[in-house]
């Protein structure tokens, strides 16, 4: 177990006992990201544990990436407001579940990483992200923008998954090329790192009942 | 190898041009949400502001409403029942005798000076008149009555070349001055009551002082409920009009009161 495996871990662990500290105190999409948490940490450890055994994580990710795709859809449904992006958020949310057996039995075998799905995921969160971004600017949140969970949460997504999109067409291509791929690994365990600790703050700030600031 | 170096150089390139782009995207949406959030605070104090106008004006506008149906009373009603008591008296002169006749003609007097100081009181009263006479010629008017009364001295002075104000104004600025006369009349035991009306070519200046006894004025500024209710309705009627209104008084001395009204000169503005 490297160190930064370890790290990774005590900031999910972290995030999830922060989250479930404050789950009553959260709103409903900042209740779904907890337990998403909670899924991504017991699935990491599965994963550490198959590759101590089969020396392949892959199966895990089959299964993982579904609820994951399926937790940020619900996040997002909950965060938009417009019918239409919701009605679009639980198409996709039934397609990306389709998809992702026909992938598995046609495309990228169990024992394969389900990379096409990782790039469905990294989509769709990039398209909420940006039209939460265009909901906020219309709505009329009275609290400061770098005091809105929403805002943090979001801006992580963003990046976070454009970032994740970029890196793996970057493996892909330098796999393909038979390049070293350890720095883009280790860029991507940082990307992870950074980003569960702005979500951190995200869940940090959450509150129910958000306090308008003075003027 | 070497194209192959390049297009790795490439892609690291575009990544974190995007990457970049990202970032900026996200700091310029702060910016805009800032300014957006700016703005609309701005506008929603805009739109208080308006209410809080639109409220005052209505209560002016119900108060004025109000004297001039007091007016319209007094002339139509009291007005003309006085008149009729005066033929009543004229009739009944010669049918009496020496005695009763002085009386009756005391009387007489007594009700025809009723008469005339309720007409005074009815035009002062009397939105349409005050409005038709101009902002000068109603105070000069309300002093002549003040001066007629004669309990004390009333002096009234023109600076400046007159111009005529929007109607509305001159009535507010009127009722301002009708105000600190009351005020005087009621509370000052002066000898003397000045006007002075200053007109300079981008705002008008009014003073109204007495040399009477003054008044402390600091319970004003600790919001007591019952203190100067006529105060606060002239500075409140001044600030709806976009004019300054000061107030001064030195124990023993007297009282002044100045009102500063800048007028927008290249509009016409007596025209609304
Ligand atoms: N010119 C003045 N000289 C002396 N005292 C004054 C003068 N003007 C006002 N005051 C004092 O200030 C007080 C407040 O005046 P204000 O006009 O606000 O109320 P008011 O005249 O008593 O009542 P209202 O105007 O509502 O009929 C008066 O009670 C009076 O004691
Ligand atoms: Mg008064």
């Amino acid at each position: 177990m490297t160190i930064r495996f370890l790290l990774y871990l005590i900031l999910l662990v972290y995030l999830l006992v922060l989250g479930l500290i404050r789950f009553k105190k959260l709103t409903l999409p900042f209740q779904i990201l907890t337990v998403l948490i909670a899924c991504t940490l017991v699935s990491e450890i599965i994963s550490r544990i198959l590759i101590n055994v089969f020396k392949n994580s892959s199966p895990v990710y089959h299964v993982f990436n579904i609820v994951n795709f399926t937790g940020y859809a619900l996040i997002y449904y909950f965060l938009l407001q417009s019918r239409l992006s919701r009605k679009v958020i639980l198409l996709l949310i039934a397609g990306a579940v389709c998809f992702s057996v026909f992938n598995t039995i046609f495309l990228q075998s169990l024992w394969s990483f389900p990379s096409n799905f990782l790039l469905i995921l990294c989509f769709l969160n990039i398209y909420c992200a940006l039209l939460l971004f265009r909901q906020m600017l219309h709505d009329d949140e009275e609290i400061d923008i770098l005091r809105q969970s929403v805002f943090w949460f979001n801006c992580a997504v963003l990046l976070f998954y454009t970032a994740i999109f970029l890196n793996w067409s970057f493996y892909n291509y330098l796999v393909r090329n038979k390049f070293n791929t350890k720095t883009i690994s280790t860029i991507m365990y940082y990307l992870n790192i950074a980003y569960y600790i702005v979500v951190g703050i995200s869940i940090h700030i959450n509150n129910r009942k958000a306090v308008p600031v003075k003027q | 190898m070497n194209s192959s170096s390049g297009e790795i150089y490439f892609f690291i390139v575009v990544g974190n041009a995007i990457l970049i782009g990202l970032i900026g995207f996200i700091l310029y949406f702060v910016f805009q949400y800032r300014r957006r959030k700016a703005e609309s605070i701005r506008e929603s104090q805009r739109l208080e502001e308006k209410f809080r106008q639109t409220l005052l004006q209505t209560q002016l506008e119900i108060q004025e409403q109000t004297l001039k149906t007091i007016s319209q009373e007094i002339h139509d009603n009291i007005g003309q029942a006085l008149t009729l008591a005066k033929l009543n008296l004229n009739t009944m002169l010669p049918v009496v005798d020496e005695q009763l006749q002085q009386k009756i003609l005391n009387s007489k007097e007594l009700v025809s000076k009723a008469i005339g100081d309720l007409r005074d009181l009815s035009h002062s009263l009397d939105t349409d008149y005050v409005q038709e006479m101009g902002l000068q010629r109603a105070i000069e008017y309300e002093m002549e009555m003040i001066q007629k009364a004669g309990t004390m001295k009333a002096i009234f002075q023109v600076q400046g070349s007159p111009y005529r104000l929007n109607k509305q104004k001159e009535l507010i600025l009127f009722r301002i001055v009708q105000e600190a006369f009351n005020n005087i009349i009621k509370h000052a035991d002066a000898k003397t009551l000045k006007a002075a009306m200053t007109y300079f070519p981008d705002a008008l200046k009014l003073e109204v002082s007495d040399d009477g006894k003054g008044v402390d004025l600091s319970p004003l500024n600790e919001t007591a409920a019952n203190f100067g209710l006529g105060i606060r309705n002239m500075h409140k009627r001044a600030q709806l009009i976009g004019a300054e209104f000061n107030m001064n008084s030195t124990l023993q001395a007297g009282t002044a009161i100045t009102i500063f009204l800048p007028v927008e000169t290249n509009t016409d503005d007596s025209k609304q």
